[in-house]
């Protein structure tokens, strides 16, 4: 009988609590990746990670190294404080675009501006999932919420906020790209970006932003190969995939 | 013994540093001493003014509401604070730009301190001649501590300022010696 | 070796920070505590710290919560509108347990209000943003109490986790006065370890510091855990001063931080006119030394409260006397600065 191999095992970064996002949600396809990001450049012992308010402030329930909570909108400011204190050790926020893109837009800006040598995962899904589908900055035009029922209408809501190009101008931003997980070939793809963003920051280029359209078939009210769909050729349509600036 | 003395003028006419400078030589001696000066938006152009209080005891509020010294850079700041004046107040106008005819209660000190530091070219030490009538008028503190003080606070900024200073201390402490011979 | 130096109350705050060992600073100018983040942007990076000029209040105090997060001696300062906006973060801190010095230098309101000084941000020290949370609070009335009280702020925060708010206004920010500092004292927690800061998971398993805990009863629980240390705090920390007590005062003034310095040349002037008063001026005012203010009016004819605010602590005076019958309160709100003579004029109408 031929000797057992191990192919495939769960990463060290990542806890024994299976995950508990809906089915088909990015979060613990992102969530993995991370962690396996994070064994692979060896330095689980050295994380200290930000959490978000969303869906994703359990994320601290799945990773295996340390994780502080951060009022919403606050992470990356939080994690610029961690960094400075420690700058031996390596620091990433992951915040949805509710907590990105909305309440925490001076956050994001100011901490971008500054070059803060920190990574942000940004979690675009297009809605604010934890507190049940509402309307968030990032939500397509025309694109039905629970508070915005006859569509995002760009004349009350004005247009969908595309983060990396508004950050793309500061001098302190390094890197930034956008990816999807919708099918392997773009999910090997997300994994080397969220790499190079921390790479980055291991070797003092700066502050790396990676933003990851993010399936919500729950919100969304659709199955999850059909959210997906919908990433391919709506979502990713107004959000461009690929990178956006690289000066590393 | 406690001093209070309220320093008012305009922006720019050295009215805290003023202050500072005889809280300082106030320190320098051994009392107790606050120094509270109007702050913020007012103080850029505007109205400005200081009080400082120096005494052997406790200093309890360093808002001066009784004054034993009241000085005026200009006309407005008298208006504003002749009426603190009491019996036992020294009021020091600086003549130059505080008309004769307005009446105070108390001792009235009038020297041209404007005019005077204009002569030594530096409009600046005005509220040094100032220090100079003040410190001869009231002797509460020695002349030798508010040369020291003055040197110290010049600081880097020795040499031709530091001269001017000491010229214009001592235009000061002579004007009043010789003016006001029987008053001190 | 101690020094005698005429010194501006916002430096002596930034002074003791650094001697404290906070090495940790950000800030967002507001007047009048601008000298604090300006002084601080000199002597921190001398010190070895760092220092970040915030792009908010909402910034200072987020940073300073990852600092805390870290394990760095914190610190923030702001003046009563930006202070405001640090409620959140204030009751993250409290609820994550994370220990910081924050130093409120009060101003007039509600609103943008003005820069004159104000001690109407009692109410927002004591009884604070949202959820059960208090914060120490320590009022200085002169400024040898600003660099101790900021001193010893530090290793308040420390030995609790808490955030420890020191309550000056713009009186004590802007005064200059001389101080005798005792530069030979050392912080008592500086170097103890603090095993729950978030350092990586060296050897260990990946360690959190939250505030949310959504299964039901564990929150409870939390509070509970929390009102313990509420109640140590209580107990062990209550801090006031006495002024006038032995000559069996018939009047008691209770205030604190400027006022209480007003009111003491108050007493100067009503014991000229033989009538005794007393001051009792609360340090802490959370926690408030309630059971030590109600030894001092039991044999008293009247308290008299006075604020630079429309009556906040007035309340803590009557319930800590259980008894408002004999409470007169005086305030000047809007940045007014009450007068010792003013003081006695409101007293001398309300005594036989």
């Amino acid at each position: 009988m031929a000797k057992e191999r191990v192919i495939y095992k769960k990463p060290e970064s990542l806890t024994d609590v299976p995950f508990t996002y809906c089915w088909g949600c990015g979060h613990s396809m992102a969530h993995k990746l991370i962690a396996e990001i994070i064994d692979e450049l060896d330095m689980r012992e050295k994380v200290i990670a930000v959490a978000p308010v969303g869906c994703a402030v359990f994320a601290y329930d799945f990773w295996d190294f340390d994780v502080t909570e951060a009022a919403h909108g606050r992470a990356p400011v939080v994690a610029t404080a961690i960094k400075r204190v420690h700058p031996d050790k390596f620091v990433f926020c992951y915040q949805g675009d509710g907590d990105l893109a909305s309440i925490g837009m001076a956050e994001t800006i100011h901490t971008a501006n500054r070059g803060e040598n920190i990574s942000v995962i940004f979690i675009n899904n297009t809605n604010y999932g934890m507190t049940g589908g509402q309307m968030a900055p990032t939500s397509l035009i025309s694109q039905v919420t629970t508070t915005s029922p006859y569509g995002r209408d760009v004349k009350n809501a004005g247009y969908p906020i595309k983060m990396l190009e508004l950050l793309s101008p500061l001098q302190g931003v390094k890197y930034l790209e956008r990816v999807k997980l919708t099918d392997v070939p773009s999910i090997v793809k997300a994994k080397k970006a969220i790499k190079k963003a921390f790479v980055n920051q291991l070797t003092n280029v700066g502050f790396s932003m990676v933003e990851v359209l993010s399936a919500c078939p729950a919100n969304w009210k659709k199955d999850p190969v059909k959210a997906n769909k919908w990433i391919d050729e709506e979502v990713s349509e107004y959000f461009p995939v690929g990178k956006i600036k690289d000066i590393t | 013994m406690t001093e209070n003395i309220i320093i008012a003028g305009s922006g720019g006419q050295g009215v805290l540093t003023l202050g500072v400078y005889l809280a300082r030589v106030g320190v320098k001696e051994g009392f107790n001493v606050t120094w509270l000066p109007s702050y913020g938006a007012e103080k850029r152009g505007g109205f400005s003014f200081c009080n400082v209080a120096v005494s052997d005891s406790e200093i309890y509020s360093p808002v001066i509401e009784e004054p034993d010294t009241i000085i005026v850079f200009d006309q407005r700041s008298l208006n504003t604070y002749a009426v603190m004046a009491r019996k036992a107040t020294t009021v020091i106008e600086n003549s130059s730009l505080v008309k004769e005819d307005a009446a105070v209660a108390g001792t009235k000190i009038r020297i041209p301190a404007s005019d005077m530091a204009n002569d030594l070219r530096a409009a600046k030490v005005a509220n040094i001649v100032i220090a100079g009538a003040y410190i001869a008028f009231k002797n509460i503190f020695k002349t030798q501590t508010a040369e020291t003080v003055m040197t110290e606070m010049l600081g880097s900024k020795a040499g031709e300022m530091l001269e001017k200073n000491i010229a214009a201390f001592a235009g000061g402490m002579n004007y009043i010696k010789e003016k006001y011979r029987n008053r001190i | 070796m101690s020094e005698k130096e005429l010194i501006k109350g916002n430096y002596a705050v930034v002074e003791a920070a650094i001697d404290a060992g906070c090495r940790f600073y950000a800030g967002y100018p507001i007047t009048p505590q601008n000298e604090i983040p300006e002084y601080m942007s000199h002597m921190m990076p001398e010190a070895g710290g760092t220092f970040i000029q915030a792009e908010s209040e909402l910034i200072s105090i987020n940073l300073v919560f990852g600092a805390a997060a870290a394990g760095a001696r914190a610190m923030t300062t702001s003046s009563s509108p930006g202070i405001s906006l640090m409620q959140e973060g204030l009751s993250y801190m409290a609820g994550c347990e994370l220990p910081a010095v924050i130093v409120n230098v009060m101003r007039g309101g509600p609103g943008l209000g003005n820069i004159q000084p104000s001690q109407a941000d009692y109410f927002q020290a004591v009884k604070p943003g949202h959820g059960d949370y208090h914060m120490i609070t320590l009022a200085p009335h002169n400024l040898n109490e600003m660099y101790d009280y900021t001193f010893g702020a530090f290793d308040l925060a420390d030995r609790y986790r808490n955030p420890v708010i020191i309550l000056a206004d713009g009186l004590l920010g802007q005064l200059m006065e001389n101080i005798e500092l005792d530069r030979t004292k050392k912080p008592e927690l500086l170097n103890a370890p603090k095993p729950w800061a978030l350092t990586g998971a060296r050897g260990r398993h990946g360690q959190r510091i939250l505030s949310l805990l959504m299964q039901p009863g564990v929150l409870e629980k939390h509070n509970f855990k929390l009102k313990e240390k509420w109640d140590l705090i209580t107990k062990n920390e209550q801090k006031f001063e006495l002024t006038n007590m032995d000559s069996n005062p018939d009047y008691l003034i209770v205030a604190f931080g400027t006022v209480a310095r007003v009111a003491k040349g108050t007493i100067q002037k009503a014991s000229a006119d033989g009538i005794k008063v007393g001051l009792f001026r609360p340090i802490t005012l959370w926690p408030y030394p309630s059971e030590a203010l109600k030894e001092a009016a039991k044999n008293v004819k009247k308290v008299f409260v006075f604020e630079m605010s429309l009556g906040q602590m007035v309340e803590d005076v009557k319930l800590a006397l259980g008894d408002a019958s004999k409470i007169e309160f005086y305030g000047r709100p809007g940045g007014g600065v009450p007068a010792a003579g003013e003081l006695y004029e409101f007293i001398k109408k309300r005594v036989k």
